[in-house]
């Protein structure tokens, strides 16, 4: 007998490539969450990490570091954060505001 | 007598020799005679004054008596023709002459009374026994009251006409020769005197009648008489008491005049009164029933109308005039029905048709919209006081006892639910009665496991799909009146809080009979009530694991009934709590444009590429950085396999992928794909590393389908929608490297290559139940034989052996039964079972430091303290406490209260 494969629909789960069951030190939610003003998780909610190492939903550090106390820098070790690869930040940037006009698909 | 007496009788005035001849004429008392007067004969005079009255009263008594004396015979009753002088003359003294009746005397009129009850007891009555001795049959009930009646009036005749002819003119006379004399005022008295004496008599008679037919007998048949007449005037066939219809119809003029005629006759006779009329009121009452249950107010199921109007109809036109007639005959004191009575009876007549209507309102409700004529009729009887109370609690009582028991699917359940929600909201558009009725339904249904499941999956079928109807007739999973809710133009509508919206000008006040919680539904809207039979949370949550077991086996690929669906649930529910479920639309979603993207830069590896970035999808990534994808990354040795370049040669691989988090939990068995399919998942694996950073992926092999075809040496075949399992374990049945000259070596004709559970276990890392289900699957398809227990081999040549075939024929209705078994999602009860150690120790635990606790304290701890929480309720840890008493852990002690067993 010979066994031919046509076709193989899988079924994968992604997940954020960071140690398990740990959450966004802002929101508190699950890193394979949303931050929690979004909606979708992945694309549309990324995660930023930081030099320091301590990551977070890219909105909710964005929103933290928007704000006068923060003074830049990381909520978890008060070091001055920096995202780790430099044009991530700005790319995401874009990325938010690319993303206003595209509608969701519901 | 005969004729020689009379004519004697003529000559000698000599009592007769039926009547005792008075002394007075045999031994006449001839007193004393007076000095002087001649010793006399017997007409001497009547000197003896006093003394002689008393003579003369026997006298003429006794001539009087013998000539009123009635004949033996009822039938000869002319001889009294002419009265002749002397008993007028006695008949004239007694009634009111001097003999009139004094004290102590014996009247005429009593001894005529007294004559006329004996003879009746001695010639009509024996005859009357007879006629009523035994229960009357319906058959014969008009003979034997025409035949009562036309005895007794002939008897009343017969015992009335001397009355009339012989006693009431001397009365008469009297009373007119008292009137000359006396003042007006004494005139009527004494006219009255002699109508009372008339009416004295009649009823004397009157009683006597009455008293010799059986009261209660009389009344039924009479009673029977005036339904039976009834029934042919309005022509109702009743056939439970065995009267056959009458062939011919009968004219209802000569029913009508035979009834009239029987009734005016009793009422003549005196059995017309309280009793007859106590029998009429029976007869009618039983017909209104008849009526009502008869041919005329069948529910109109062809042109769906409310057939009350013509019950009001009949009741003023039919009814009426037939109760007035008979009332008329009966001589009642009003025969005239009131216009008040008219609505009453109305009134009456509809409470009987409403309460008929309502013992039959649960057939009505499964046969909607076919029953609207009666759901219309019942529309009018609810108007009626009480009728409302009466409806909902007897209709509650025909569903816990039709509906809501075990032998009725689901399926069937919310069927019905449906119809009734359709059907009560024709009955009463305000939904009052609505919410009373359903509320147990929707208690039950909360309490099936299956019932969100039917809802859900049936909202996702398409009711005009070819495939679809067959499942609705097959399988009796899914509800076709809720696919077709479905299809139903989806109105939104916004929900204000309408006790709050001033500016409505049409607001109205809620129904006073409404509960605290009734909210106004001013749709029928199917599907809301249907979304809101659980909580909210509990809802969603259902609906999460049963979309996620729906889209990962969906062949749609454009989703277009789920979006639809979540759309329909949002506006219901609201969004807020919908997240996961989108979230996992959009991963479905999201799979095939990634998909599409890794398929591209898969097939793509030349330096071109950058020239097509513009062409791929939206989806998001191109937008990732992809600065260092290294293409030397891909092994070169898979460029091959890649799936577009090379179909036919390769299997493609498309991924769906999830976001974990918000998806239910899965099933997630792990084991040994074949080589080929590991080796692409690793390379579309890494693709998508590169593409978005940071994220892996993780396989989950129990889920998917796969297409395969199958080469024997004799025959090919093409197998669709497999699990991943089942090619996983056809694949390993392929020669290994190594092994492929050892197979090829035996060369055994027609056999494949043979292995038994073990070896697959091994293999394939799967566990054994896995790799049963899979061999079943295949021994079900013919391609693959038991050689012996637990060890199969490959059927490679397929002859027409009929052992193999039954084998085939049993192992496939196995694997049907096992796949009808497993679903994607975890249910709740495989996710108890996993994590019964951890609880079992906790509870332990707990009770081993707190002593005894009740089961629902016992909960509360658990849902407070348990890493991970749990989500189960009383039910299932008081299941899980029975196993750990089976187990010898812990002892009930009755109470709900549970300990540690010492």
């Amino acid at each position: 007998m010979k066994v031919t494969i046509k076709e193989w629909n899988a079924v994968a789960a992604w997940r954020w490539d960071m140690p398990d069951d740990d959450v966004c030190g802002i929101c508190r939610n699950p890193y394979d969450s949303t931050c929690s003003k979004c909606k979708f998780p992945g694309d549309e909610c990324p995660l930023l990490l930081g030099e320091c190492n301590h990551s977070f939903h890219m909105h909710c550090i964005f929103s933290w570091l928007r704000q006068e106390s923060s003074q830049e820098k990381c909520p978890m070790c008060r070091q001055p954060f920096k995202s780790k690869s430099q044009e991530a930040p700005a790319e995401a940037d874009a990325q938010t505001q690319t993303q206003q006009p595209e509608t969701s698909p519901l | 007598m005969d004729h020689a007496t009379l004519v004697f009788a003529s000559v000698f005035p000599v009592p007769s020799l039926s009547h005792t001849t008075p002394t007075p004429v045999a031994t006449p008392d001839l007193g004393h005679t007076a000095p002087g007067s001649s010793f006399g004969g017997p007409f001497i005079g009547n000197a003896g004054g006093a003394q002689h009255r008393a003579v003369k009263r026997t006298q003429a008594w006794s001539t009087a008596t013998r000539f009123l004396s009635l004949p033996n015979n009822p039938g000869s009753g002319t001889r009294r023709s002419q009265r002749s002088a002397d008993v007028e003359g006695a008949l004239y003294y007694l009634l009111v002459g001097e003999g009139k009746s004094e004290e102590g005397e014996k009247g005429l009129l009593e001894w005529y009374t007294n004559e006329a009850r004996l003879h009746f007891a001695s010639f009509v009555k024996p005859a009357l026994k007879e006629l009523w001795e035994k229960e009357v049959e319906l058959r014969t009930a008009w003979d034997v009251l025409d035949e009562t009646q036309r005895t007794l009036e002939q008897v009343q005749n017969f015992y009335l006409q001397p009355f009339n002819d012989h006693i009431l003119p001397f009365l008469h006379q009297d009373a007119t020769n008292k009137t000359i004399r006396a003042s007006q005022l004494s005139q009527t008295a004494d006219i009255e005197l002699m109508d009372a004496a008339s009416w004295k008599f009649e009823r004397h008679i009157h009683a006597v009648f009455a008293h010799c037919l059986p009261p209660k007998r009389f009344s039924k048949t009479l009673s029977y008489i005036l339904y039976d007449a009834g029934c042919r005037l309005f022509r109702f066939y009743v056939r439970q008491d065995g009267v056959q219809p009458s062939t011919t119809p009968e004219s209802t003029r000569e029913v009508r005049d035979r009834m009239t005629a029987l009734l005016s006759g009793l009422e003549r006779v005196g059995l017309g009164g309280n009793n007859a009329q106590r029998a009429f009121a029976h007869a009618m009452n039983q017909l209104l029933e008849t009526f009502i249950a008869s041919h005329y107010l069948k529910v109109d199921w062809f042109s769906k109308r409310s057939i009350v109007p013509d019950l009001r109809v009949w009741v003023k036109d039919g009814f009426c005039p037939l109760v007035e007639l008979a009332m008329e005959c009966l001589r009642c004191d009003a025969s005239d029905v009131q216009p008040t009575e008219l609505k009453q009876w109305q009134e009456m007549a509809l409470a009987r048709l409403g309460r008929g209507r309502v013992a039959n309102l649960f057939d009505f409700v499964i046969h909607w919209d076919r029953s609207l004529g009666a759901i219309l009729d019942l529309k009018d009887y609810l108007k009626l006081d009480g009728a409302k109370q009466y409806l909902t609690s007897n209709f509650s009582q025909q569903i816990s006892r039709r509906l809501l028991h075990p032998g009725a699917t689901t399926t069937y359940i919310l069927n019905v639910y449906i119809s009734i929600i359709r059907a009560f909201h024709k009955l009463d558009p305000k939904g009052v009665l609505l919410e009373r009725v359903a509320r147990p339904i929707r208690r039950y249904l909360k309490e099936r496991e299956d019932t969100a499941r039917i809802i859900i999956s049936s909202l996702l079928t398409d009711p005009d799909d070819e495939v679809g109807n067959t499942k609705f007739a097959s399988s009796g999973e899914l509800s076709y009146e809720i696919a077709m809710e479905m299809k139903k133009p989806f109105a939104n509508r916004e929900e204000a809080d309408e006790e709050f919206n001033w500016n409505d000008l049409n607001w109205q006040p809620l129904p006073n009979d409404a509960s605290p919680d009734y909210k106004k539904s001013k749709v029928e809207d199917v599907i809301h009530f249907l979304l809101t039979i659980w909580d909210k949370e509990d809802f969603i949550n259902e609906l999460k694991n049963i979309l996620g077991d729906h889209l990962l086996r969906c062949q749609d690929l454009e989703y277009e009934k789920e979006i639809r669906l979540l759309e329909l649930i949002k506006v219901r529910l609201g969004d807020e709590k919908l997240q996961a479920c989108e979230v996992m639309l959009r991963d479905v979603l999201e799979s095939k444009r990634i998909n599409g993207t890794i398929h591209a830069t898969g097939d793509v590896l030349t330096p071109e590429d950058q020239g097509q970035q513009p062409e791929t999808p939206a989806g998001p990534g191109p937008r990732q950085p992809r600065p260092h994808r290294p293409t030397s990354s891909v092994p070169s040795h898979l460029t091959p396999s890649t799936p577009i370049l090379k179909p036919p040669e390769g299997p493609t691989l498309n991924a769906q992928i999830l976001s974990s988090f918000f998806w239910p939990i899965l099933r997630d068995e792990e084991f040994r794909v074949p080589a080929q399919i590991e080796a692409l998942q690793k390379e579309y694996e890494s693709r998508f590393e590169r593409i978005k950073g940071m994220r892996k992926l993780r396989w989950m092999n129990a889920l998917g389908d796969s297409t395969i075809i199958l080469e024997f040496e004799d025959r090919t075949e093409e197998f669709e929608h497999l699990t991943p399992w089942q090619v996983s374990v056809a694949y390993a049945f392929q020669p290994q490297p190594g092994e492929e000259r050892a197979a090829g070596g035996k060369g055994k004709k027609g056999e494949g290559i043979t292995r038994n559970v073990e070896q697959l276990e091994e293999m394939l890392q799967m566990d054994e139940g896995l790799v049963h289900q899979a061999l079943a699957y295949w021994v079900g398809k013919s391609v693959l034989r038991a050689v012996s227990p637990d060890t199969y081999t490959v059927i490679e040549r397929l002859d027409s052996s009929t052992k193999d075939s039954d084998a085939a024929a049993a192992a496939q209705e196995l694997a049907e039964v096992q796949a009808a078994q497993t679903t994607t999602v975890k249910s709740q009860a495989d996710l108890l079972n996993e994590k019964k150690d951890v609880y079992t120790s906790f509870i332990v635990g707990m009770l081993t430091n707190q002593g005894n606790l009740p089961v629902m304290r016992i909960l509360m701890m658990m849902r407070m303290l348990v890493q991970g929480g749990f989500p189960f309720g009383a039910e299932e840890l008081r299941g899980l406490l029975g196993d750990m008493e089976g187990d010898g852990k812990v002892v009930s002690l009755g109470a709900d209260v549970w300990g540690i067993r010492k």
